[in-house]
């Protein structure tokens, strides 16, 4: 079981990063008051997950909320249109352009054409260390999502040959 | 098969790049509808505009300096009887109410009490300062004792770190920048829990470092001394 850090509370968080989830969720709805409820929400889902939480660094912490942000803004979107896939990616994906992947060198560059949702997964993941189960219940998914992006993610970036992983 | 976890440091970086994009955003004023929604949720008060900054900014001076002076305390002897004792008006942090001196005659030493009453609704703690004070400055130097009062919006504690002995409020975010410490118990510690938390340890069970008052008035708490350690003091060996 996680152990609560003394250090950690919502408000804080909240006051920390409210700008920046707000400017993520804004982007995605381009509907102010819908913004800040996407705010609202990615704070709900925080205090449900809190003894989950384990952020180590402030850069955690920002990524951590801006993944939650942004899944929440985009949950209120595909609420708002009803649609199935709702998902704005800032980046364009690869596999749309099988040139540009095959002209993409820098694995820098790799990583920054992955759609934000797969990169968020991937970050959640592999690179904090939460369980799919743990990332799916923080980002408002399915661990089945969880599992899909994260393969997605890996099977695009594989495809570059950078990544090689066992399990 | 080997792994390569360039990567990773790539998330990472982008991650990074991403976080100072939306840093740079023009900043929004949140409507009263959506603080008020977060006040509930978070159960604090959350100030407007930037009321906060300033609040926040008085207030983390305060916790510093008491939190430098628990770190280099040194022992003070308190059995000796006083000999000379006056009041006077005196600073501690931002806005204080008074400061009390007390000399004792084996030592020389002057021991300063000062007391600085917050405001719950923004944030501020009460701190009560009781400690060593340098004689010949008359300025107060490093307290052995120092007292925060913890102001805290909620019914109930919830949560209690065995292993340490810390209350951490789990849904009761602790205001201003109190949140940076725990507050050591003994086992057996009593709480009482009125309009606002109060941490109230039964005298009997406590130990000479820690001592703690309380005068409820009208169902409401006005004052009271807990001794606050920080985490990391904790974690570093046994309880003092």
């Amino acid at each position: 079981m996680q152990t609560i850090q003394p250090m950690f509370s919502l408000d804080a968080l909240y006051r920390e990063h409210r700008q920046r989830m707000y400017a993520v969720a804004h982007a995605i709805l381009h509907n102010e008051q819908e913004a800040e409820d996407a705010v609202h929400d990615a704070f709900v889902r925080l205090a449900e997950n809190r003894h989950r939480l384990h952020i180590r660094s402030e850069e955690e912490s920002r990524a951590l909320l801006t993944a939650i942000a942004r899944n929440a803004a985009i949950d209120r979107l595909r609420r708002r249109d009803n649609r199935c896939e709702p998902l704005p990616a800032v980046l364009p994906d690869l596999t749309d352009h099988p040139a540009d992947l095959a002209e993409a060198n820098d694995l820098l560059a790799c990583v920054r054409r992955l759609p934000p949702h797969y990169r968020d997964v991937l970050l959640l993941v592999s690179v904090q260390g939460y369980s799919r189960r743990e990332t799916a219940s923080l980002l408002g998914i399915t661990e089945t999502t969880v599992r899909k992006r994260l393969s997605r993610g890996r099977e695009l970036l594989q495809k570059r040959g950078r990544f090689d992983e066992t399990e | 098969m080997k792994r390569n976890n360039d990567w990773l440091d790539a998330l990472q970086a982008v991650a990074a790049e991403e976080n100072e994009q939306w840093d740079t955003a023009p900043a929004h004023t949140f409507s009263d509808a959506h603080t008020e929604q977060m006040e509930r949720l978070l159960q604090t008060r959350i100030p407007r505009k930037n009321r906060w900054l300033t609040v926040g900014l008085s207030a983390a001076a305060c916790v510093a300096v008491v939190a430098v002076a628990l770190m280099s305390g040194g022992l003070f002897d308190r059995s000796a009887p006083p000999v000379t004792d006056g009041t006077e008006d005196g600073v501690v942090g931002g806005t204080p109410s008074s400061t009390t001196s007390t000399t004792f005659a084996d030592t020389g030493s002057t021991e300063i009490k000062q007391e600085q009453m917050g405001n719950p609704d923004i944030g501020t703690p009460d701190i009560y300062y009781e400690g060593p004070s340098d004689a010949a400055t008359g300025n107060s130097s490093i307290p052995l004792y120092s007292y925060f009062c913890l102001h805290l919006k909620a019914a109930t504690v919830s949560e209690v770190n065995e292993t340490y002995m810390a209350v951490v409020p789990d849904e009761m975010p602790v205001q201003g920048n109190a949140k940076k410490f725990c507050v050591l118990l003994p086992q057996d510690a009593d709480y009482a829990v009125g309009d606002r938390i109060t941490l109230v340890l039964d005298p009997s069970k406590i130990s000479q470092q820690t001592i703690t008052e309380t005068n409820k008035e009208n169902g409401t708490v006005t004052a009271y001394y807990v001794h606050v350690i920080e985490p990391v003091e904790i974690l570093k060996g046994e309880p003092q």
